[in-house]
């Protein structure tokens, strides 16, 4: 038997050598003679962490229980790194162009940079990742337990899982967080973790060429003990053959030291078409001697013996120490190697997601001010690993490291693939939303916690028997072993159904019912579009900020020299010499990739957005320009609306002043024609004048004359009545005397006055006229002569003759005067009811052609009015009078 | 001219045999997971279905010779895009 004590010493040897390797290779990486670390045969081993210890010494023991179903855990990363095209490539390129630190930070730069995101994954995966890591402990501490059979030793169980952890903690320290690289790449780690993977296959590879062909009689006999094991029929069930092969896959995208390893740390994406075969075919060789060793081990070691164990204990059933050795090495680096890289990714999430933003905003200006952020997020990182160590290390002390921790494993990948559907989503999908990925995110680990997580650690334990067995409040459709009533399917696959379904269905309706944000639909196009082109439409404008400031921040943040390096360069391309170049838009954006690999991308950009001001275009901002557009339209509106008052004005100016322009043409022709119609009796007065005062004039002449010049002066003085009468009517002076009269005797004493009975015949029904109206007769009379004597003036009928007929409507009372003369053209039926308006020659009228201007004015101001009605075969006019 | 025209054709057949490529990398984790789903559908002993179910040493043999045929053709494929200079960053 081998002795315990050379076990631990050759541990400790290949711990040093380990070391050494890690040290040697960041030196050389530093020197710049690195290039060999960046090998596509590297990056395929570094993938290696997928097999754990859990694989290592647990796929033997899968096999031995359930057969060939231990392939799931292998074929799943296998479809996926076959299929690298379709989503590992586009996983590479996106978190290259935006500096992606680990997978919280993918989610959280995805959905617009969101903080809430990142802390929610990171506690997701640390959930998930601490029993795991609680797992690799106790395959250590189990597999030395195997040596230290009868014998005594200061070493107990518990005290090797805490110098094994504390150690794996020291050592990711030293390895994982000197310093802040802003691609968070670590070249110590990855080449510690590619020797350790070269050693493990070897392990198994060996034990496996040793089982094959030392114990058994080489490939046929292990066929034939195949076909005559427990183990010999194929009764994989379809449920979890399917189930277990998709959580593999799934895990694999998800799991965060996965992450790390394939995406983060990868260097160039070609080195992915490598690994694309060459991981599978490691896979391959790792599984490949599992059943046999699972077969000879049942076949030759006693019954009841731990398959779990077969890799070690069958090398020491055949006193092969040397063997041994090595495969304990071999599961020993399994272990170690999962947990160093574990550690790391977790720390970076939690420094980066949860630690430095409650940091920044504890500190409120803090990154501006002053601190060392660099210093803050290094400390958070350092005792996050411890953190992280020690949760695993108090969960396989409380757990006490009994069967349950076998069934972790899975419970682990389900719990990490609940990010599956929104990473997915967020890097094929335009319309995802962070409303609909924090839906689904929590749906999922609800869903998962409920159904197979507080159930893994038995009845009682978190989660009652009461529940387990009727279901949450006594609702048996809410059983955590069956959901929806639907039972009999295996636990695994139940809860991976139902978890992965749910989750994926609230995203969905989450992205489907939420608005995304500005900045989502800007990373969304950048994350989706990562194929089309580098260019960027983050929009950080031109500020205010300072160069120097920028420096001496980023200093504090990525060191010194790195952050002179990039700001040289920098300035370089700007064609400047010195370390400051112009704060242009194209440079913020390289400045804030470049931190964001050191503290994320979402403090990256709430800091660089602290530092330039909110120059960066947010939500605000856009709200902002929005309201001044809205405040420009408007006054634009204003402006429309008092132009169209201008102009509604103007065409009113326009309108009175023609209205001017016709009042003077008028004013103009009334002088003309008032000097004329004076000048007309005047010029005859002033001849007859001087005709009297001839001498020889006879007597009979003289009187003659006399009466000639009193007729004129007569017709002078009406003419100037009836001016002065107008005036009178037009200025509204008119003193009116209103009272009741019966229209009868108003037009009686109308047709007395005009005395025209001589000329023309006038009909009237007597019967009609008997109204009563109120109105002033005298004025009223003085219309209807000048009506009766204008048609007994024009009228050029063979026997002339005036109808007058009164009319009574409720509203009026109407008097048509219609003869059966000529009638009026219709082109001067509208002025003659202007002054001075003949619709004949004047010699006839005898008057001023002021009757019907007069008339008009008389009866405006009674409150009717006076019209020419067309279409009587005569002339006729229709005086309307109202009704009291 | 010949010459420069024989260059255009190879550089027209070097695209098409690319497309050719990228388009077998896209199909490969299809067919691959349609392989490894197949022997769920085999007869098992418990199932009486069948007088025998399958033995896992055939269902090893015929996993196993899968998985290395779809590690062969992955190989084939990344060699292939490298000489056709494809998916080159």
């Amino acid at each position: 038997m081998l002795s315990l004590d050379l076990l631990i010493f050759v541990s400790l040897i290949y711990v040093a050598f380990l070391f050494g390797v890690a040290f040697w290779a960041e030196r050389a990486s530093d020197a710049g003679r690195g290039g060999w670390m960046r090998t596509p045969l590297i990056y395929t081993l570094s993938l290696s962490i997928y097999c754990t210890a859990w694989t290592f010494y647990g796929a033997v023991g899968f096999a031995a229980r359930s057969g060939l179903e231990f392939l799931t855990i292998y074929l799943g990363p296998t479809v996926v790194l076959i299929g690298w095209w379709l989503i590992l490539r586009r996983l590479v390129r996106i978190a290259r162009a935006e500096r992606i630190t680990s997978i919280a930070d993918l989610v959280s730069s995805r959905f617009g940079k969101s903080a809430l995101l990142g802390g929610l994954v990171t506690v997701m995966v640390v959930v998930g990742t601490t029993p795991y890591i609680a797992l690799q402990l106790q395959s250590v501490t189990t597999s030395i337990s195997v040596f230290a059979k009868g014998t005594q030793n200061i070493l107990s169980s518990t005290n090797i899982a805490l110098w094994t952890a504390a150690g794996l903690a020291v050592f990711t320290i030293l390895f994982g967080t000197r310093n802040l690289d802003v691609n968070e790449r670590h070249s110590g780690v990855v080449i510690a973790i590619a020797v350790e993977a070269i050693v493990k296959l070897l392990a198994l590879l060996a034990v496996g060429v040793f089982v094959v062909w030392g114990l058994a009689g080489g490939a046929g006999d292990v066929l034939a003990r195949i076909d005559a094991s427990p183990i010999s029929q194929w009764e994989v069930s379809t449920g979890r053959w399917i189930g277990v092969t998709f959580l593999s896959a799934a895990a694999f995208l998800c799991l965060p030291r996965m992450f790390q390893v394939m995406v983060v740390e990868n260097s160039e994406e070609s080195h992915l078409a490598t690994a694309s075969w060459a991981f599978p075919l490691y896979l391959l060789l790792m599984s490949l001697f599992v059943i046999p060793i699972a077969v000879v081990g049942l076949d030759i070691l006693p019954a009841g013996s731990n398959p779990d164990l077969f890799v070690l204990t069958l090398p020491l059933s055949a006193e092969q120490n040397g063997l041994a050795m090595l495969a304990f090495l071999g599961g020993f680096s399994s272990a170690t190697s999962m947990v160093i890289v574990a550690a790391i990714a977790l720390s970076t999430m939690i420094s980066n997601h949860i630690v430095t933003p409650i940091w920044l905003r504890a500190r409120g200006q803090g990154a501006t001010i002053s601190g060392d952020v660099r210093s803050v997020v290094l400390t958070s990182r350092r005792i996050s690993i411890i953190g992280i160590l020690t949760l695993g290390y108090l969960y396989y002390r409380i757990s006490g490291g009994g069967a349950a921790l076998a069934s972790i494993g899975l419970i682990s990948f389900a719990g990490v693939a609940q990010i599956l559907p929104v990473m997915l989503g967020g890097i094929f999908w335009h319309r995802a939303t962070k409303i609909g990925a924090l839906a689904g995110l929590i749906c999922g680990l609800v869903v998962w916690s409920y159904t197979m997580f507080l159930p893994s650690f038995g009845p009682e334990v978190l989660i009652s028997q009461e529940i387990i067995d009727h279901g949450l409040w006594g609702l048996q459709w809410l059983r955590p072993t069956a959901l929806f009533g639907i039972e009999g399917l295996d636990p695994v696959v139940h809860a991976v159904l139902w978890s992965i379904l749910l989750n994926s269905f609230a995203f969905v309706a989450g992205s489907i019912l939420s608005r995304p944000s500005p900045l989502e639909r800007v990373q969304a196009v950048q994350f989706i579009s990562a194929f089309e082109s580098g260019s960027s439409a983050r929009g950080w404008q031109r500020g205010a900020t300072d160069a120097e400031d920028l420096l001496s921040m980023a200093q504090r943040i990525i060191g010194a020299a790195q952050a002179q390096n990039l700001f040289r360069t920098a300035a370089q391309q700007q064609g400047k010499q010195g370390y400051l170049p112009d704060p242009t838009p194209q440079f913020l954006e390289t400045l804030e990739r470049g931190l964001a690999g050191s503290v994320g991308a979402a403090t990256a950009h709430a800091m660089l957005g602290q530092m330039v001001g909110g120059s960066s275009v947010t939500v605000e901002d856009l709200m902002a320009v929005a309201d001044e557009t809205a405040q420009i339209m408007e006054y634009s509106n204003q402006l429309e609306a008092k132009s169209g008052e201008l102009t509604t004005t103007a065409r009113k100016l326009r309108d009175a002043n023609d209205k001017l322009t016709k009042l003077s043409i008028q004013k103009d022709a009334f002088l003309s024609q008032i000097s004329h119609e004076l000048r007309t009796p005047m010029t005859s007065i002033r001849a007859f004048s001087e005709i009297l005062q001839n001498p020889d004039l006879s007597d009979g002449d003289r009187p003659k004359y006399a009466r000639i010049i009193e007729d004129e002066t007569q017709r002078l003085t009406r003419l100037l009545d009836d001016l002065l009468d107008l005036s009178v009517l037009e200025n509204g002076q008119v003193s009116l005397d209103l009272r009741q009269a019966r229209l009868r005797e108003i037009l009686d004493r109308a047709q007395a006055s005009a005395n025209v009975d001589a000329q023309i015949r006038i009909r009237r029904s007597a019967g009609r006229e008997d109204i009563s109206i109120l109105t002033d007769p005298d004025r009223l009379t003085q219309v209807f002569i000048n009506l009766m004597s204008n048609a007994a003036k024009y009228c050029e009928a063979q026997r002339p003759k005036l109808t007058v007929i009164v009319t009574e409507a409720p509203a009026a009372i109407t008097v048509d005067f219609i003869d059966n003369g000529a009638g009026i053209d219709h082109a001067n039926q509208d002025m003659i009811f202007e002054k001075f308006a003949r619709a004949s020659d004047h010699s006839k009228a005898g008057g001023a052609g002021l009757g019907l201007a007069i008339c008009r004015e008389i009866i405006t101001n009674l409150g009717g009015q006076i019209s020419y009605l067309p279409g009587q075969r005569g002339a006729a006019f229709r005086v309307s009078l109202p009704r009291d | 001219m010949i010459g420069k025209s024989d260059q255009t054709l190879k550089r027209v057949a070097n695209a098409a045999r690319g497309q050719r490529v990228t388009d077998s990398v896209l199909i490969l984790p299809f067919v691959g997971t349609i392989l490894f789903l197949l022997p769920i559908m085999w007869p098992r002993a418990s199932e009486g279905v069948a007088a025998e179910g399958t033995a896992t040493s055939t269902a090893l043999i015929y996993l196993f010779v899968v998985w290395a045929g779809l590690i062969c053709c992955a190989l084939g494929l990344a060699l292939a895009l490298k000489r056709f200079g494809v998916g080159r960053s």
